[in-house]
């Protein structure tokens, strides 16, 4: 046997000796493998689940190109990284003779090829999938509708065009606001997609077809799910067949690609260079975000920046699990390596003992960690699916039925590499100083002794009595033995102040990253919203069900807002200095040139500003709230406001030229307008076209006191480049009067109420939420109807902030095993090696009770140390993100963590305490005598 | 004066067939200021005896009287308290705390006690066990007998009833044995300490003024060599 294969023999020989230590390191290991395989593995099926969420809404392509002509896809498929490409083609509408829906005459006629029906979802529930250009599937719903149609039959079709013909020549505009079509009068305009049927002609216009010749006579094969594509008023059903290569019959077509987005290229904007006309290029937004990969810079970053947080963090919990470990052994390991050292072992040979002992571990945790992690990762997507399913309210109910893992090669090369990684750093510092001592110090014990001389510990006795003189003595002179449970109470709470501080920071620069424009987010608990606008034929059935969610028993709650967004100008030096300079700092961004600023700061002639009314009962509250000026609150007739004082403004507000990375500043005063200063707003008006200000459409406001997001947070709150200002019912009641002023045209006002039930089970309920889904689906008919969940969902940003807090979320309980297996380790293992001066102290007479206040003396002294080293390694840590963050995004004030501090603080003495005295009391044994004998542990 | 008695105390260790009887209804009484040496071959069950004595370890059957306190009628922590009081433990390994320097492993059971600090008390045992230059130092930083010096003025420090060593001279070498007994002697015959000691070194044994052989468990002799008061000196 060489000598290196006895050092290892003898390794494995203690490693089976200390089963509990042995089983402690390994189940450290095997958490950390699994937290990488977590980060790695669950990473990537985490966002594959994303974006086969997201996928559910446009399909699975990246980017798509319409109206592409031969030239322009062949140019399409040479783009670097293309992962694969599909060709559609819209053959317009067509009759549909056997349809028995009034409103629904036509077929929707379209062309996949045969790729193209799994990209954009297209799901049969009856028969099968076109296999030649004369086979067709149909939406499902027509035969629900009475269509007498059945797999088998033969459909002809002859496509058109649909043109709306205004029949009107009063000079108006005919508004389909869903459908976001304007129909001057005398004007023929094409019906945009999914246009409603109103029959031949009504009163105000008529249809006119125009055929592309696209003719043929299909065979039916089967029926499909309504795509997502598909409205649900649209006058056509959709009907799909197959396009064969150099089958198009039309001239052009749409191109749907997917890239390997790994790349982080740009491919929106070289689609778009080949296509050459922007509005021809879409881009699937949501599915390109959770690939990781986004037109912005600044999330592909953000997809970085968390990897490697969590890598590194889980890479510090870890070793600092590990090292305590060895370093714990190391008494006992320097024992027998001292005595084969005395025998002819080398240093080189000693270290390999404990490289010995951890990567034999590693090798059993490996495919342990690995299996496990993949359970975790199982297990937790399919417990948070439900979670997530809602927070993409609009995607519920999807046909995902579970959560598939994504494990790639590059997942399981990251796990192991960084494994390995993380043991050999454990691992490299107790070899390391396992080698150098000599064979005497091992063998005699005291390889770790310190020589230094230590006077009575009066000052302890003093101020602590006996047990803070013993708990201070045991403290600071076994310094060696104290740095492992320092280190590991430490560890954990900084583990949880900068998780928590990067879930809180992440959460506001994504909020400001996806949510740069307007927002007003109403802070009052409720289940629903019901909304119209002002003046709008909707807005009596709006009044009706406002006035029956009030009186309904089952409603706790109803409030109300009315909401004017950039309906109304002021002048510009209503908005502060500090407005205007950022607004010069963001063209000095864009590098405009003098005379250019210029140009644009002379075209700065208004401000626009938001409205929020509030009921009066409410508006009370905030004007209580944010200390406002009562006697002008008091004074309607001078038409209060509470200006918003916080704001913020964004390259991305106004683009000068190429569009620049988003950086995001503060404001922290929107306006200079002091508390009784009045100043007008000019207000939109259809008839009025040349505005001035001081003319009849205008209303002087004053200015009662100025808010914050703080103060409002029970309220409204506010996110916006735009000065907001709150008041009461009045105010939006002579806004509306001059809005509608000699016009027929609703007023630019939204106006809600949320409605808040107490008892959900009721009809009322039910009736809110089919509506919901109605308004969700774009099917709502009259008063528009938000249910909380859908309305949260309804932004990228509040998506992607649920998804990162639920993933942080697990992050931290997962990191957190690792921190409390080394707490309690380190707790358990200072316990038990101090068993026999337990016993002494018993012996001499010490009760239980000083025992207790002797271990509660040093869990204080222990927490004292490890704040201090966590607030003193945290806060540079945090201050390092958050300059980095700073430069990133922006001038964004990050959020004041104290509070975490006091959190990360509490948990850890809680765990502290808990794990020091549960221990005490397991290994506590009766007799005294046993522990007094025992000569080593 | 009657300073300990005890009742045929009897401890026996597991159960059925594997049961072991350490002590075997064992009874003797020791005198105020009397030196007793307790002698017996290795697992006649001295040792046992005397940490029931000391109140670390309990009868099976049987009582044992200080000052005619019934030790193991006393609850955990009145028990706790009498022995910082009024028991001195000298161990064969000293037994000290790593972590507290001379000073403070000394006046320990004093100090546990809530008691002042008695600086006077303290430099005079100090003085008196030679440790003057040793005061700061851990016992990781003393030789053997310099921890065991340590040990003995842990055990006297509160002026205890009683004083049991559990052979205080095993492993130390002969030199430093020797001196160990001085002072323990000494402290019986200056300070009329009590002291029970356990020993299998017959040399010992014979400084004692009263030698009680054990024997499985038993006390097989009981025998006066010196009377109690006369002179002990070497």
């Amino acid at each position: 046997m060489t000598n290196r294969k006895i050092v290892h023999h003898v390794t494995r020989q203690y490693m089976k000796k200390n089963k509990k230590r042995t089983f402690t390191t390994l189940f450290g290991i095997v958490c950390m493998v699994m937290l990488m395989t977590c980060v790695f593995v669950g990473k990537e099926t985490a966002m594959h689940y994303l974006e086969t969420l997201a996928s559910q809404d446009k399909g699975k392509w990246h980017v798509s190109a319409y109206d592409v002509n031969e030239k322009q896809y062949e140019e399409l498929k040479q783009v670097e990284h293309v992962k694969g490409t599909v060709i559609s083609a819209n053959y317009e509408h067509s009759e549909f003779a056997a349809s028995a829906n009034a409103e629904r005459p036509f077929l929707q006629m379209k062309a996949y090829d045969t790729a193209a029906f799994d990209w954009m979802n297209i799901r049969l529930t009856e028969g099968r999938l076109p296999e030649n250009k004369n086979e067709i599937v149909i939406n499902a719903e027509a035969v629900e509708d009475g269509a007498k149609i059945k797999v088998g039959d033969t459909v002809s079709v002859d496509c058109f065009k649909r043109y709306i013909v205004s029949d009107k020549n009063d000079g108006g505009t005919l508004m389909f606001p869903y459908y976001n079509f304007e129909l001057p009068s005398g004007k023929r305009l094409e019906a945009p997609q999914g246009f409603p049927y109103y029959g031949e002609s009504t009163e105000d216009f008529h249809e006119e077809h125009e055929y592309v010749g696209v003719k043929n006579t299909y065979t039916v094969v089967g029926f499909i799910e309504k795509p997502a594509f598909e409205r649900k008023d649209a006058a056509g059903y959709t009907a799909i067949c197959l396009l064969e290569e150099g089958s198009v019959a039309s001239e052009t077509f749409n191109v749907s690609m997917q890239f390997d987005l790994r790349t982080q290229d740009d491919f929106v904007a070289t689609v778009m260079s080949i296509v050459d006309d922007e509005d021809r290029v879409e881009s699937n937004d949501m599915v390109m975000a959770f690939s990781g990969n986004s037109s912005d810079n600044t999330i592909n970053t953000l997809v970085n920046v968390m990897s490697v947080f969590f890598v590194v963090l889980i890479i510090v919990a870890s070793v600092v699990l590990i090292y305590n470990v060895f370093n714990m052994s190391f008494e006992e390991r320097s024992k027998y390596l001292g005595m084969l050292s005395s025998v002819g072992a080398t240093g080189k040979q000693k270290r390999s003992s404990v490289y010995y002992e951890a990567f034999t571990l590693l090798l059993v945790a490996l495919p342990m960690g690995f299996i496990v992690g993949l359970l975790v990762i199982q297990l937790g997507m399919q417990a948070l699916k439900p979670y997530i399913d809602q927070f993409f309210g609009a995607f519920a109910g999807s046909n995902i039925d579970r959560v598939s893992l994504d494990i790639s090669v590059s997942g399981i090369i990251f796990t192991i590499v960084f494994s390995v990684i993380t043991v050999w750093i454990s691992a490299y510092l107790p070899a390391r100083k396992i080698g150098k001592i000599g064979p005497i110090e091992c063998i005699r014990g005291n390889a770790s002794r310190s020589k230094r001389k230590h006077a009575m510990n009066k000052r302890a006795l003093r101020m602590f009595g006996t047990e803070g003189m013993l708990a201070s003595n045991s403290i600071s002179r076994e310094k060696k033995k104290t740095r492992g449970i320092i280190a590991a109470v430490s560890v954990f709470m900084m583990i949880l102040i900068v998780t928590t501080f990067g879930t809180v920071t992440l959460n506001k620069m994504i909020t400001y990253i996806m949510v740069d424009d307007g927002t007003m987010n109403p802070q009052f608990d409720y289940d629903y919203t019901i909304a119209t606008n002002w003046g709008d034929n909707t807005d009596a059935q709006y009044e009706s069900m406002k006035e029956q969610l009030l009186a309904d028993e089952n409603v706790a709650d109803v409030k109300e807002t009315f909401v004017a967004v950039a309906g109304c100008v002021a002048e510009p030096d209503v908005l502060s200095e500090e407005y205007w300079s950022v607004d010069e700092k963001i063209m000095d961004l864009y590098g405009l040139p003098e005379s250019e600023k210029e140009f644009y700061k002379k075209k700065r002639t208004q401000a626009h500003i938001n409205f929020v009314g509030l009921d009066d009962e409410t508006f009370a509250k905030v004007a209580a709230a944010t200390g406002a000026d009562e006697s002008i609150i008091q004074n309607a007739s001078t038409f209060p406001v509470i200006a918003v004082q916080e704001g913020m403004l964004s390259t991305h507000n106004d683009i000068y030229g190429d569009k620049v990375d988003l950086q995001v500043f503060e404001i922290k005063e929107m306006t200079s307008k002091q508390v009784g200063e009045s100043f007008d707003v000019l207000v939109k008006n259809e008839k009025d076209e040349t505005k001035e200000f001081g003319n009849e459409y205008c209303m002087s406001v004053t200015v009662a006191g100025y808010a914050t997001n703080e103060q409002l947070a029970d309220y409204v709150t506010f996110n916006d480049c735009n000065l907001w200002v709150i008041t009461n019912k009045a105010t939006m009641e002579k806004m509306s009067e001059l809005m509608m002023k000699g016009n027929e045209n609703p007023a630019s006002i939204y106006k809600m109420a949320y409605a808040k039930f107490e008892n959900p089970v009721c009809p009322l309920n039910d009736t809110l939420s089919q509506m919901s889904m109605d308004t969700l689906n774009g099917e709502a008919d009259g008063v528009l109807v938000y249910s909380k969940a859908s309305f949260d969902a309804e932004t990228m940003a509040s998506a992607l902030n649920s998804a990162i807090r639920v993933l942080l979320i697990c992050f931290v309980i997962l990191t957190s095993i690792i921190c409390l297996l080394n707490l309690y380790n380190s707790a358990r293992g200072r316990i038990a090696g101090r068993k026999k001066e337990y016993a002494i102290l018993r012996s001499m007479g010490m009760t239980d009770d000083q025992l207790h206040k002797m271990l509660a003396f040093e869990c204080g002294s222990i927490l004292t140390r490890s704040i201090l080293v966590a607030v003193l390694v945290s806060t540079p840590v945090i201050v390092v993100v958050q300059m980095t963050l700073s430069r990133l995004i922006g001038a964004v004030s990050m959020p004041n963590v104290w509070w975490v501090y006091i959190v990360a603080i509490l948990i850890a003495t809680v765990a502290l305490f808990a794990i020091t005295f549960i221990t005490f009391k397991v290994e506590k044994t009766e007799n005294i005598l046993e522990d007094i004998r025992r000569e080593s542990v | 004066m009657e300073i300990l008695r005890c009742e045929n105390l009897t401890k026996t260790y597991g159960e059925g067939n594997t049961k072991i009887k350490a002590l075997d209804n064992v009874s003797f009484s020791v005198e105020k200021g009397e030196f007793v040496s307790i002698v017996g071959p290795s697992g006649s069950g001295k040792s046992t005896l005397l940490h029931i004595l000391g109140g670390v370890d309990k009868p099976t059957e049987g009582k044992v009287f200080i000052e005619g306190t019934d030790l193991h009628g006393l609850k955990e922590d009145k028990l706790a308290i009498f022995r910082r009081r009024q028991i001195g433990l000298i161990y064969q390994f000293y037994n000290l705390m790593p972590v507290l320097n001379v000073d403070e492993n000394i006046t320990l059971p004093h100090l546990l006690d809530g008691r002042k600090l008695d600086q006077e008390r303290l430099d005079e045992i100090v003085e008196y066990l030679g440790l003057s230059e040793r005061r700061n130092n851990l016992p990781s930083q003393l030789s053997g007998g310099q921890q065991q010096r340590v040990s003995i003025g842990r055990a006297m420090f509160n002026r205890p009833a009683i004083v049991l060593a559990d052979e205080p001279t095993g492993n130390l070498d002969r030199k430093t044995g020797e001196e160990i007994m001085k002072l323990l002697k000494a402290s019986n015959r200056d300070h009329k300490q009590t002291l029970i000691l356990i020993t299998h070194d017959e040399s010992i044994a014979l400084q004692a003024d009263r030698i009680i052989y054990i024997e499985d468990g038993k006390i097989t002799k009981d025998e006066r060599i010196r009377v109690l008061g006369g002179n002990n000196n070497d």
